[in-house]
C-alpha cells in the first residue's frame, strides 16, 4: 500500500511562484495595517473637526449645562482623574501582587491552576458584569454608596486580570539564572524578586498596565450599572462623593435631542483623548527608566 | 475656615446635602436643567442626575437608594408595591407633556392625517410580513413600499406608542427597516425613502422639520385632524400621542430632607419656563399647583396609574378633585 503522504505529497514549486507568493502576503500585511490607521485617522479627523471649535479652557472649566454652549467637562474631567488615580493605584498593588505571589511563591498544584484557569476566563467577561458585580459588593455590602471608591474599585476589579497575565508574562521572561544567582549571593527569595526579578520585569508590566488602563478609562457600562451620575455639578473632593466621568458625560451629550451636544460630545471625547494620551506617557517614561536600569 | 464656613450657612438657614435624581431618559433633560438652575439659587446643594431609564429609576427608589425618580410613564402598582414593602411612600408629580410625532418622507402627499387605526395597521404586530404596501393600509393609498422607522423596544417611545395605538404595552411589528436609539437615523431613514414613515418625541420633529413632514393624526375623541405641535399638545388636542411625564418624589423622609422638599418646589415652580426651554410642552397652571399641594400636604401614591394611555388631561384632572 502507497503511504498517504507520497500520494498527496505536492510538486514543488517554483523559486518564482514562492516569491511572488511572499509579496503578496507582505501587501495583504500592509493592507491590514493601514486599514488599522485609516480608520483610526478617519475617527481623529472627524471627533477634531466637530469638536475642536467648541474645545476651550472654559469647556473644561464649567460645569454641565442644559443649553450646549454653556455645557462643560469640568466634573467629568475631574471625576475620570480622580477614579482613574485611584483604580491605578488598587489594580497595580493587587494585580502585580497576585502575579508575584503565583509566579514566585506559589506552589504548583490544582488551587493554582484553577485560580489560573479563573484569571484568564476572566478577561473575557462583559464589562456591565463587573458594574453588576461592583453594585452589589461595593455599594451595598461594603456600603460604600455610588462613590467614587466604589467605581475606582469596579473598574480595578475590571482590569486585575489584564494585569495579572501582563505581570505574570513579565516575570516569567526573567531568566531564572537570575533568581538563582541573587540566592546563591545570601539575598532571600524576596529580596532577589524585589532587587532583581521585578525591575526586570517591570517594562512588561507597565504595559500592560497601559492596555488596562486605557480599557478602563473609556468604560461607561459598568460605571452606569454602579450609579454614576450623569449631571454632577461640583468636582469630587473626597473619594466618597459622587462623581461622573467623560465616557458617560459624552454618552449623555451624544443622546440628547439638539443637534448641538454632538459637538460638545466630540469635544469631550478629544479630552478623553488627551487624558489618555498622558497617561500613557508617564506609563511609557516609567518603562524607558526601568528598561535602561537592569544591566545584566 | 470650614468649619465657620458651616457655621455661617447653618445660620442663614440654608440647605445643604445632597439630592440623588436617577430614571427616565426622557425626563432627564428637565432634571438636568432644574439641577442646573437651582445651582446657582442654592449653591450648598448638591442635586445629581442620572439617566437609567424608567424601571431602573423606579427599582432604585424602592431601594430607598434616591431622592427623585424620573419617570416618563405613570409608576406601576407593583413598583407602588414594592416601595411600599420597603416603608418607602411616593410623591406624584406630573411635570410635563411629551408628544410623539409621526412623521413621513417630504414627497409624501397621501398620508397628511392618518387615523389611530392606520397606525395600528401600519405597526401592528399583525402587519409583520403581510402589511408591506401603503395600498395595503388604506386603498386609496398609491402603490408604494413601507419603509418603516422607529425606536428600539428598550425606549420609553417605544413603549408609549405601543399602548397609546395598539393598547398593548409591547405589541409591535418586529420587522421594521431600522429599529433605532439614534433619532436622527429615523429622520434621515424617512427622509431618503418615498414610502418611509416613523414615529420619534414631538421635541425631535421640531429639530428635523427640513428632513421630515410630520403626520396629523385623527382625535378619536372629535374626529378631527389634528397637527403635531406644542400648541395643539398643551390645548390637549393632540391625543392619543402626547402624555404626562413625571418625577415621583420620596415623600416618607420628606420632613427631614429639606433640601429635597426645596428642589422640588423650584421644579414645579420652574417648570412652566424651563420645560420649554428644553423642548417639551408644560402642562397646564391648575396641574402644576395640584401637584405642588400634594408636596405640601405629602399627600403620596398615584393617580396616574390607573388612566389609560392617551386620555384627555382633564380626565386625570377630575381625578383629582
Amino acid at each position: 500500500m502507497i503511504p498517504a503522504i507520497a500520494r498527496d505529497r505536492p510538486i514543488p514549486m517554483s523559486r518564482t511562484v514562492r516569491k511572488a507568493r511572499g509579496t503578496a502576503f507582505i501587501l495583504l500585511a500592509i493592507l491590514a495595517t493601514s486599514l488599522g490607521m485609516v480608520a483610526l485617522a478617519a475617527l481623529l479627523l472627524d471627533v477634531l473637526r466637530d469638536g475642536i471649535g467648541v474645545l476651550s479652557l472654559e469647556f473644561i472649566n464649567s460645569f454641565p449645562h442644559y443649553q450646549a454652549e454653556k455645557a462643560g467637562a469640568k466634573s467629568a474631567l475631574a471625576g475620570t482623574l480622580w477614579v482613574m488615580s485611584l483604580t491605578a493605584v488598587f489594580a497595580m498593588v493587587a494585580g502585580v501582587g497576585a502575579a508575584i505571589y503565583l509566579e514566585e511563591f506559589a506552589v504548583r498544584n490544582w488551587f493554582t491552576r484553577i485560580v489560573e484557569i479563573n484569571i484568564n476566563n476572566l478577561a473575557g467577561v462583559p464589562s456591565v458584569v463587573y458594574g453588576l458585580l461592583g453594585l452589589a459588593i461595593f455599594v451595598y455590602w461594603m456600603g460604600l454608596g455610588r462613590s467614587v471608591l466604589a467605581g475606582a474599585l469596579t473598574l480595578a476589579l475590571l482590569i486585575l486580570p489584564i494585569i495579572v497575565v501582563a505581570a505574570r508574562e513579565g516575570l516569567r521572561s526573567v531568566p531564572p539564572t537570575i533568581r538563582e544567582a541573587a540566592m546563591a549571593l545570601g539575598s532571600t527569595r524576596w529580596q532577589a524578586v524585589r532587587f532583581q526579578v521585578l525591575p526586570a520585569a517591570m517594562p512588561t508590566i507597565l504595559t500592560g498596565f497601559i492596555l488596562a488602563l486605557a480599557r478602563a478609562v473609556g468604560e461607561t457600562a459598568p460605571l452606569i450599572a454602579i450609579g454614576a451620575f450623569t449631571t454632577v455639578l461640583f468636582v469630587p473632593t473626597t473619594p466618597t462623593d459622587s462623581f461622573t466621568v467623560l465616557p458617560v458625560q459624552i454618552y449623555s451629550w451624544i443622546s440628547k435631542p439638539l443637534p448641538e451636544f454632538r459637538e460638545n460630545a466630540a469635544a469631550g471625547i478629544i479630552v478623553l483623548l488627551v487624558v489618555l494620551m498622558l497617561m500613557n506617557a508617564v506609563a511609557i517614561t516609567l518603562r524607558n527608566i526601568y528598561s535602561r536600569r537592569s544591566r545584566w | 475656615m470650614a468649619l465657620l464656613m458651616l457655621g455661617l450657612t447653618a445660620a442663614c438657614g440654608e440647605p445643604k446635602g445632597e439630592v440623588a435624581v436617577t430614571g427616565s431618559s426622557t425626563v432627564f433633560p428637565i432634571s438636568e436643567a432644574m439641577a442646573v438652575e437651582f445651582n446657582f439659587v442654592q449653591p450648598g446643594v448638591r442635586v445629581n442626575v442620572a439617566s437609567t431609564g424608567t424601571g431602573a429609576g423606579g427599582r432604585a427608589m424602592c431601594a430607598g437608594e434616591i431622592d427623585v425618580w424620573d419617570a416618563s410613564r405613570p409608576s406601576k402598582e407593583s413598583e407602588l408595591d414594592t416601595c411600599a414593602e420597603n416603608g418607602i411612600e411616593v410623591i406624584e408629580i406630573p411635570v410635563a407633556f411629551d408628544a410623539l410625532s409621526v412623521v413621513v418622507s417630504p414627497g409624501n402627499d397621501w398620508a397628511e392625517c392618518l387615523t389611530v387605526e392606520h397606525l395600528a395597521t401600519i405597526f401592528g404586530p399583525d402587519a409583520q410580513g403581510v402589511v408591506t404596501n401603503w395600498n395595503q393600509v388604506d386603498p386609496s393609498f398609491p402603490d408604494e413600499t413601507l419603509r418603516l422607522y422607529g425606536p428600539t423596544t428598550a425606549s420609553g417611545t417605544f413603549d408609549y406608542f405601543t399602548e397609546a395605538i395598539m393598547h398593548e404595552s409591547g405589541a409591535h411589528r418586529g420587522d421594521m427597516d431600522l429599529a433605532t436609539e439614534e433619532d436622527p437615523l429615523i429622520a434621515q431613514g424617512v427622509n431618503g425613502s418615498p414610502g418611509g414613515i416613523g414615529y420619534f418625541g414631538l421635541a425631535y420633529y421640531a429639530q428635523y422639520q427640513e428632513l421630515v413632514k410630520g403626520v396629523h393624526i385623527v382625535n378619536p375623541a372629535t374626529g378631527e385632524c389634528v397637527e403635531p405641535s406644542a400648541e395643539t399638545v398643551e390645548a390637549g388636542d393632540y391625543l392619543p400621542l402626547a402624555r404626562a411625564i413625571f418625577i415621583y418624589v420620596r415623600g416618607d423622609t420628606l420632613d427631614e430632607r429639606p433640601e429635597v422638599e426645596e428642589f422640588v418646589r423650584f421644579y414645579i415652580e420652574q417648570a412652566p419656563s424651563l420645560v420649554t426651554a428644553v423642548g417639551y410642552v408644560p402642562l397646564p397652571p391648575e396641574i402644576y399647583a395640584w401637584a405642588l399641594d400634594r408636596l405640601d400636604s405629602r399627600t403620596t401614591g398615584s393617580v396616574f396609574k390607573d388612566v389609560p394611555a392617551g386620555s384627555p388631561i382633564e380626565d386625570v384632572l377630575e381625578r383629582t378633585q
